[in-house]
């Protein structure tokens, strides 16, 4: 797991996460990028075994470390790589591996999604001894490099360790799998973001453009969030979602349904991000237009809601 | 919308183009060159009357014949002179001129055609037309010479058996086995459907073993594996095992294998180490346990009811296998089918069995014994045939598998890719030749079989037939076998064949090389020994064939090469030479030398053959399994070098007395060489030895060598190409070191001659006078090389030390660093004084022009005058007046010679043999166009009268001609020009005219005006001693030594 916080704690849902894979997995190697309180090394010393490093390479390199540290890979029957990036697990781990068990794959993730190109969400993926054993594995992270930028990251880490797997021969699958009623929700809910990302079209050029984005793969951590609130479906909500709101799906709202569907997984979140709200400004490229006028009436549509405000 | 006039317009074209339809078959019919018969059996088809057969022949394409003399290939080969939309009988009929000059047929000479006909009517179709309406089935056929005579009736009887035995093979040849739609009979769909499903067979119900295995090798795919693997797991039929044969991938195929073997119990995963494909899916086969076997490559999908529906039709009929139609995606998108139901004979020709589709009993294929191991590319062909040779072959009417051709068209791992498709040709060897019976067949002691694979438009066949003819005296027969010839030539190989008791004939259907051609040519063959040739290679020549094949006399020489010599006499190949080190790439021996050097190495163990002719004894032949498919055509003869010294079974060896002249702008073999190197090097640790023997042989040293780079690319090399390096060797003469002899140092002499090469140089004084003088500067210690003047560059020159050039009309430059001596022996008026100080030394046959031009010139020219060979001519006076009364030898060109003016114009009983003389003379005075130059010693003493002249100039300046030193030596009277100089050369054994009356004076008065036998005889013998070969080349022998001794002391001179 790897672990980053910019004032050196281990926030309240990071100790829950912890606590949840110390409890069901058979060795947790916590890599931390942050400059650790005594308080917060003491803590994670006394549950996993910590690894830090100096804080560079993001994430992908500090599963690169925990890999290396762990002896023998191939020895489990899986082989898991996370951050601390999400709230969760909603359902136990014990629970979520032993669902996948029967599923032919040779690793998987909590979700998979097609943008970019289609590739497993690296904030929680899980490797089958056969995989762990390949070339591609061993050569993906034997030559990575650590790389501080953070679109860098997701192309040629993120979504490039699925795409090296798959050209490896080798398939993957996700935990959440999207029901055909999530599918045209999901559209939708892009279609409304891309009506967002910019503003109202002056002429043929954004138009086209408009119409590509409403086109476009969603991303099921910012446009499944809800369905966390499905039992778990989608067994964790992401910190960012709630923090940016990418999609412009009234992501208050999602915590505060959050909150009240799982008060003891979300308490302390709201604490949390507004505590770290001055480290991490909203990014420039993702700041969202207002809605337009005639947009408005339909936005109860598309926000984030309960399963029985859906049904 | 047209208007009335348009449509006017058009009513009035149809009805002018039916008119003309109409008038078109008017004309085929009434040419007397249409053959309904004839037509019908290269149709396989019948016409209810001549005028719809005429009709159809107006629609056939080009190669349909109308008559059995009329040939399209034959007036239009390249096909590009006839219009396409045009009959090619009306385009012949059309015009006079092509009526009158174009044969339309090789077995018609038009000329003795014509005359034949005489002042007979003549047809308004032409001769050949006139001809054909005439002609009676007992009508002998106006064959060209050097062609066997026979009758029309016999030949057309011979055209149509031929025609019909093509036709039948053609249907067998051209069956479409890959369509862009599925046939007729096919079912609309299949997809979701299986026909007779579940006829008594419940999947898997109860059964220990599963039904169908399904083999499925893979090596280094792990991408594509999963993909096909899916396609099994998605067959609704389920009592299968899946056999993933991993042949030694080095990629991730184990693990995705083991990750889907995790999940799927039926798949059973086996790796083993890269051993190719074959030994895979024999490993495969070997762990199957279902009735039947599948295959399944890892870049081929099956359809979901593939095998439900193979196991039902397999089930239902009883049948040992059957395959069922595949869909192939191109990579461009376009589909296509293979669904195509052949039989072995089908197969014999291309596969139409892709093994993708094949679901065969395990029984069948444990009876064959699996995959040819020893195969690396056509191995799913070659089971098809083994299989198809005991089993029907069955087409199961649906789709049952998909296979795009992708990116894997540029894998350079993909086999089809890698290995060359030489293989197919090997595949289809081994069931094409039957070696055990060609074992077990005695062949016929002291016949030599020359086999000959013809390809494509071969129209030098019929000069193999003169030689053939030539040689009726000779133990040797003809075998030749056609590979993808028209059904022109094949018509035509027939008849000649049907003619000459001692040629036979195979067809070979199966588009395979000239190698398997050539291996069933030796199985067809009978003779004890055989000579291999690849067709349009040489120019034919049996007689030299038949003495190519005399060294294997010597029970230790497997192989004989001959010298193969461009048109220009240089060596293209005298066998193989390799260069130092373990690579076995090969370089032509002496190939850019004059025949000479070759010479010199007669009879000498060549490390191997190269190409395009070699001469085996037919039990070696039989007992290596033949010629080589693998390597291919141009270096098929080096590899069968190469077996036979690995094997032991003998060596090869040159005869240089066997000189055969290619017909090809060079040896194919930079690009071959890329090809068949890696398969000779991974068969072969290193060339055999005798590569520097046989330079030594030939008489050079080898002294280093020079690498060729040869790549695929063409233009400059870049930093990332790889190019194969083969070694050319740097020679040098060999010098014996530290020999004193008084006698002159041995040179390497070149004589330039103004004489073009060929044939067409044989008519030349000067190619007879060069070769007389060579033979006596060799009996001198010398060795001579004669280059014709297309030769006069060659690069080999350098390696010369003496440079003579015997002037004719080309102004030749020295060669720089040979000693360079110009023997001026005609025509002094085109030598000017710089040309003459370019020279070391310079002499002239004319006393008198030698010192005036000394004088003139400050350019030392010595005399050296004409000369005779005295072992040609000599005095045979037991001859005298047996041969013409008055003689003439030599050619008109183009004047009206003042000897035979005169001796025509005072009626002098005159005989000439020489050529051009029609337009001058009566034809009864012309004897022959040629005479030998062995013949014409005989010829001068048989005379009574022997006539001379000079060229003008030649006369002017003193430069007396060698016909007067050849006839003075042969002690015949000859009546001359007046030249200086005459009696001092030959007393009065030459008497001068200067008009007609001295040559009536001298014809009618012969007796008295010359001396008598004795004295002549005497003059013959002065001349001889004198003014032979002998005595000049000791005079240039003395000259050379000198100025190559003048470079040595002074290199500056070089």
């Amino acid at each position: 797991m790897a672990h980053y916080d910019p004032e050196g704690l281990v926030r309240p849902h990071v100790r829950r996460q912890v606590q949840a894979l110390a409890a069901d997995i058979d060795d947790v190697i916590v890599v931390s990028t942050a400059e650790l309180t005594d308080a917060s090394r003491r803590w994670l010393s006394e549950r996993v075994r910590l690894v830090e490093r100096a804080n560079y390479g993001y994430d992908f390199f500090s599963y690169k470390v925990g890999l290396d540290t762990a002896a023998d890979l191939t020895s489990y029957d899986e082989v898991i790589v996370c951050n601390d990036s999400y709230v969760g697990p909603l359902r136990s781990y014990a629970d979520i591996v032993a669902d996948m068990a029967p599923r032919p794959v040779d690793f998987w993730g909590f979700t998979a999604t097609e943008r970019v190109k289609p590739h497993v969400q690296s904030f929680f993926v899980a490797f089958r001894p056969w995989t762990v054993a390949s070339h591609a594995f061993h050569r993906f992270w034997s030559e990575m490099e650590p790389i501080s930028d953070r679109k860098q990251v997701i192309l040629r880490y993120e979504v490039g360790m699925s795409q090296r797997l798959y050209e490896a021969g080798f398939a993957s699958g996700a935990y959440f799998v999207e029901t055909e009623a999530d599918q045209r929700l999901g559209r939708r809910r892009v279609q409304w973001w891309a009506a967002h990302r910019a503003p109202r079209p002056r002429n043929r050029a954004d138009l086209d453009l408009l119409r590509r984005r409403a086109a476009e793969a969603w991303n099921p951590a910012s446009a499944m969030a809800d369905r966390a609130l499905d039992d778990g479906r989608l067994p964790y909500a992401k910190i960012d979602t709630l923090r940016y709101d990418p999609y412009g799906l009234d992501a208050d709202r999602l915590l505060t349904l959050g909150e009240e569907r799982f008060p003891d997984m979300f308490d302390g979140v709201r604490d949390s991000l507004e505590a770290t709200s001055r480290f991490y400004r909203p990014r420039a490229a993702e700041v969202l237009q207002p809605t337009p006028a005639a947009l408005r009436p339909l936005a109860p549509l598309v926000r984030y809601q309960t399963p029985r405000e859906r049904s | 919308m047209t208007t009335p006039r348009q449509q006017l317009g058009a009513v009035r074209r149809t009805i002018r183009d039916r008119a003309g339809h109409a008038g078109r078959v008017r004309a085929v019919l009434a040419s007397g060159l249409f053959d309904q018969e004839w037509f019908e059996a290269q149709m396989a088809e019948t016409y209810d009357d001549p005028a719809a057969a005429a009709a159809a022949y107006l629609t056939t394409g080009p190669g349909v014949s109308p008559h059995p003399l009329f040939e399209h290939d034959w007036i239009d080969p390249e096909r590009t002179r006839i219009p396409e939309d045009e009959s090619p009988l009306l385009w012949y009929l059309a015009d006079p001129k092509r009526r009158e000059t174009l044969s339309p047929h090789p077995l018609i000479d038009l000329p003795r055609l014509v005359r034949g006909l005489g002042d007979a009517e003549r047809h308004p179709g032409g001769p050949v037309s006139t001809w054909a309406a005439s002609a009676r089935p007992g009508t002998r056929l106006p064959t060209p010479a050097g062609l066997p005579e026979l009758t029309w009736g016999e030949f057309r009887e011979r055209a149509l058996a031929a025609v019909g035995a093509f036709i039948a093979s053609r249907d067998i040849k051209h069956a479409p086995r890959l369509s862009g739609s599925l046939p007729d009979d096919f079912p609309p769909t299949t997809s979701g459907t299986r026909p007779g499903a579940g006829r008594g067979l419940e999947p898997g119900a109860g059964r220990p073993t599963p039904l169908v295995s399904v083999v499925l090798p893979t090596w280094n795919r792990a991408q594509a594996l999963r993909q096909a693997i899916e396609s099994v797991q998605a067959q609704s039929f389920d009592d299968w095992e899946l056999i993933v044969v991993d042949d030694g991938s080095t990629d991730d195929t184990e693990q995705v294998v083991t990750g889907i073997a995790a999940y799927e119990d039926r798949l059973v995963h086996v790796p083993v180490p890269h051993h190719g494909v074959c030994r895979a899916r024999n490993e495969g086969i070997a762990r199957a346990r279902g009735r039947y076997v599948a295959f399944l490559d890892s870049d081929n999908t099956w359809n979901p009811d593939f095998l439900g529906t193979m196991v039902d039709v397999l089930e239902a009929n009883g049948w040992a296998m059957a395959h069922s139609a595949i869909r192939l995606r191109r990579a461009d998108g376009e589909i296509f089918y293979r669904a195509f139901e052949g039989t072995h004979d089908h197969l014999l020709v291309r596969n139409h069995v892709d093994l993708n589709v094949l679901v065969v009993r395990r029984d069948a294929l444990q009876e064959i014994g699996g995959f040819d191991e020893s195969l690396r590319r056509a191995v799913d062909y070659d089971l098809a045939l083994r299989l198809a040779a005991r089993h029907d072959l069955h087409l199961v009417p649906f789709v049952g598998a998909e296979y795009s051709d992708g990116e894997a068209d540029t894998d350079p791992d993909r086999i089809s890719n890698r290995e060359p498709s030489t293989w197919i040709s090997v595949a289809l060897g081994k069931h094409l030749v039957d070696w055990d019976a060609v074992t077990a067949t005695e062949p016929t002691p002291g016949l030599v079989s020359i086999v000959l694979a013809v390809r494509g438009n071969a129209g030098g066949v019929l000069e193999w037939f003169r030689s053939l003819r030539e040689s009726a005296d000779l133990p040797v027969e003809l075998v030749i076998m056609g590979v993808r010839i028209r059904r022109s030539l094949d018509t035509l190989i027939h008849v000649l064949c049907s003619l000459h008791p001692s040629a036979r004939y195979s067809f070979v259907v199966s588009d395979v090389n000239n190698a398997v051609a050539q291996n069933i040519g030796v199985a067809h063959s009978r003779g004890e020994r055989v000579v291999l040739v690849q067709s349009q290679t040489v120019r034919p020549d049996v007689p030299a064939l038949v003495r190519l094949a005399t060294p294997l006399d010597d029970p230790e020489v497997a192989l004989v090469q001959p010298v193969v010599v461009d048109a220009h006499g240089l060596v293209v190949t005298a066998g193989a030479v390799f260069g130092p080190g373990r690579a076995v790439r090969p370089v032509p021996f002496l190939a850019g030398h004059a025949h000479r050097d070759a010479q010199a190495a007669d009879g000498v163990a060549l490390p191997s053959a190269l190409g395009p002719v070699v001469a085996a004894r037919a039990e070696t032949l039989a007992r290596i399994r033949g010629v080589d498919a693998l390597v291919g055509d141009g270096l098929a003869e080096l590899e069968l070098g190469l077996r036979t010294a690995a094997e032991g079974l003998g060596r090869t060896v040159l005869a240089s007395d066997v000189r055969l002249t290619f017909l090809r702008p060079a040896l194919p073999l930079r690009k071959r060489l890329l090809e068949a190197v890696p398969v000779l090097e991974s068969r072969y640790d290193a060339p055999p030895a005798g590569s520097i023997a046989a330079w030594r042989a030939a008489g050079f040293d080898v002294v280093g060598h020079r690498h060729d780079l040869v790549s695929r690319e063409s233009g400059p090399l870049g930093p990332k190409d790889v190019p194969l390096p083969v070694a050319h060797p740097l020679v040098v003469p060999h010098r014996e070191v530290g020999v004193v002899t008084e006698s002159a140092p041995a040179l390497r002499w070149v004589i330039d001659l103004a004489s073009p090469a060929g044939p067409k140089g044989e008519a030349w004084g000067d190619t007879h006078f060069a070769r007389s003088l060579a033979r006596a500067l060799e009996r001198l210690g010398q060795r001579v090389a004669i280059d014709p003047r297309q030769a006069r560059h060659r690069a080999s020159r350098d390696l010369d030390d003496v440079m003579l050039v015997v002037r004719g009309l080309d102004e030749v430059s020295p060669r720089p660093g040979l000693a360079a001596i110009e023997w001026i022996i005609s025509h002094p008026d085109l030598v000017s004084a710089h040309e003459m100080a370019s020279f070391d030394a310079v002499f002239a046959a004319s006393l008198s022009w030698s010192a005036e031009a000394t004088t003139r010139t400050g350019v030392r020219v010595e005399p050296l005058l004409q000369c005779t060979d005295p072992e040609l001519f000599r005095p045979a006076p037991e001859l005298d007046g047996t041969g013409p009364e008055v003689l003439f030898v030599g050619n008109s060109r183009g004047i009206y010679r003042s000897a035979v003016r005169n001796a025509i114009a005072v009626g002098a009983p005159l005989t000439i043999h020489g050529a051009g003389w029609e337009p001058f003379v009566d034809a009864e005075v012309v004897a022959s166009s040629y005479v030998a130059n062995t013949e014409l010693g005989a010829l001068y003493s048989s005379a009574g009268v022997v006539l001379n002249d000079h060229w003008e100039d030649m006369r002017r300046d003193g430069f007396v001609s060698n016909r007067l030193f050849d006839a003075a030596a042969s002690g015949a009277r000859v009546v001359s020009d007046e030249v200086a100089g005459l009696s001092e050369l030959f007393g009065a054994l030459v008497q001068p005219y200067r008009d007609e009356e001295d040559v009536r004076r001298l014809v009618a008065e012969r007796a008295t005006a010359f001396p008598d036998a004795e004295a002549r005889r005497t003059i013959a013998e002065r001349v001889a001693a004198h003014h032979s070969f002998d005595a000049r080349a000791a005079t240039l022998v003395d000259t050379a030594a000198r100025l190559v001794a003048d470079r040595h002391r002074d290199p500056s001179r070089a």
